[in-house]
Formats: C-alpha cells, sequence, structure tokens
C-alpha cells in the first residue's frame, strides 16, 4: 500500500509531465529543447513510477554520495567540451575569424 | 536560442522539495524520514541534471557570440566565476542529505532541506543574473 507520501510524488510527477506536454508543443521546433525534454520526460516518468521508493535505504548514503560525484564529472565534461569548442572556433595562431 | 527546459527542472526540483518538506513533520517516523530524504535526493538530482544542461547550453552560446579568443576565454571565467558558489552549493545539499540519511534527530534533516532549498535559490540566481 502506499504512503501519502508516494502519492504526493506520482500526483507532481503526473502534474509535471502534463506540463511537460505543453512545453513540448510549444519547442517542437528546437532540437535542444527536444533532446532536453526527453530527459525531463525519463526523470519524470521514472519518478512517477516509484524511483524514489526503488532506492533501498540501507543504501541511501551511499547512492547521494554517488550522485554528489556525479556533478563534478559532468561540469568537468562540458568545460573540457566548451575548450574544444574555442579551439575550433578561434584556433591558436590564426586571425580571429 | 535559450531554451526554458532547465529552468522547468528547477522548477520541478522545487516544486519535489516542497512536498519533501511538507511531508516533514516535526517528528515523523523512520519511514517518513526516509522518503523525505529520498525525494529531496531526487529533487536535488533532478536540478543537478537541470543545470548542468543549461550549463553546457549557455557556456556554448557565450562562445558562439564572442568574437575574438580573448572574449571567449574572458566571458567563460566570469561565468564559471559566478558558477563556483552554485556547484558548492549542490555539494553542500548531498552532504546535508547524506548526514541526514544516517542520523536520526530533526535537526539534521532540516539541515538537508534547508541546503536543497537555497541550492535551488542560487541556482535560479544564477540563471537570472545572466
Amino acid at each position: 500500500m502506499m504512503s501519502a507520501i508516494e502519492k504526493q510524488v506520482i500526483q507532481a510527477a503526473k502534474a509535471a509531465l502534463e506540463v511537460v506536454g505543453d512545453l513540448a508543443k510549444l519547442k517542437s521546433t528546437d532540437p535542444r529543447a527536444a533532446a532536453v525534454l526527453a530527459v525531463i520526460r525519463g526523470l519524470a516518468e521514472a519518478v512517477a513510477s516509484g524511483f524514489a521508493r526503488k532506492i533501498d535505504p540501507k543504501n541511501l548514503r551511499k547512492t547521494i554520495e554517488s550522485a554528489r560525484g556525479e556533478i563534478r564529472g559532468v561540469i568537468a565534461a562540458n568545460d573540457a567540451a566548451i575548450k574544444d569548442r574555442i579551439d575550433q572556433k578561434f584556433p591558436v595562431g590564426e586571425p580571429p575569424k | 536560442m535559450r531554451s526554458h527546459m532547465p529552468a522547468f527542472l528547477l522548477y520541478l526540483g522545487v516544486f519535489f522539495a516542497c512536498i519533501g518538506l511538507a511531508a516533514a513533520p516535526a517528528a515523523c517516523t523512520k519511514n517518513q524520514r526516509v522518503n523525505t530524504i529520498q525525494t529531496s535526493l531526487v529533487a536535488v538530482n533532478v536540478a543537478r541534471d537541470g543545470f548542468t544542461a543549461w550549463d553546457l547550453q549557455h557556456q556554448s552560446a557565450i562562445v558562439d557570440a564572442a568574437s575574438s579568443r580573448d572574449e571567449a576565454e574572458q566571458k567563460i571565467a566570469a561565468y564559471k566565476a559566478a558558477r563556483d558558489p552554485v556547484i558548492a552549493g549542490f555539494e553542500i545539499a548531498y552532504r546535508a542529505l547524506a548526514m541526514a540519511a544516517t542520523q536520526t534527530d530533526d535537526s539534521s534533516l532540516a539541515v538537508a532541506l534547508k541546503a536543497s532549498s537555497d541550492l535551488f535559490l542560487a541556482v535560479k540566481q544564477l540563471r537570472g543574473g545572466t
């Protein structure tokens, strides 16, 4: 049987999915928005399907530490991609385009 | 064109965090406590994914708009300086949640929820200030 909080999370996720659906119509022409939307849908659906309840309470701390480590890794990857983008647009030793 | 999707992720995160706050009475049961921490963790993760997606998009836009290497590097450096406190905010929120996960007192849970709320505000401010 679902607890009150679980029902609330699922209701919130359903409401969020409806908003996502509206945004998808508004932004369907932007490919980047479509990519981000796919991520949002995945996350919202994961929550709606009870993702939050599947985290083992015994491993909660480990799960949190793992999630914490991810942000540094993603930010480092972003920064590396931007460095490549700068190098590509403004090659060293060549005059600006 | 700036997408509104990462902002939506933040609102979603705040929404779930509010649910977590509403579901955390002064003396909640062990299960309610775990549920609250899990909900907050999902909210912070959603905010993190929204923020990192926006971060790449925003930095790319800065480079695209720059007319010289120097300009691009300077503006990226200025953005990174503004971004640092937000990344620190994620660390604080995760650390507070991890702490709350190993304790049973109300204050550690309240600290974790406040750290999450502060983080959402910091991200919102960074987006608003750029």
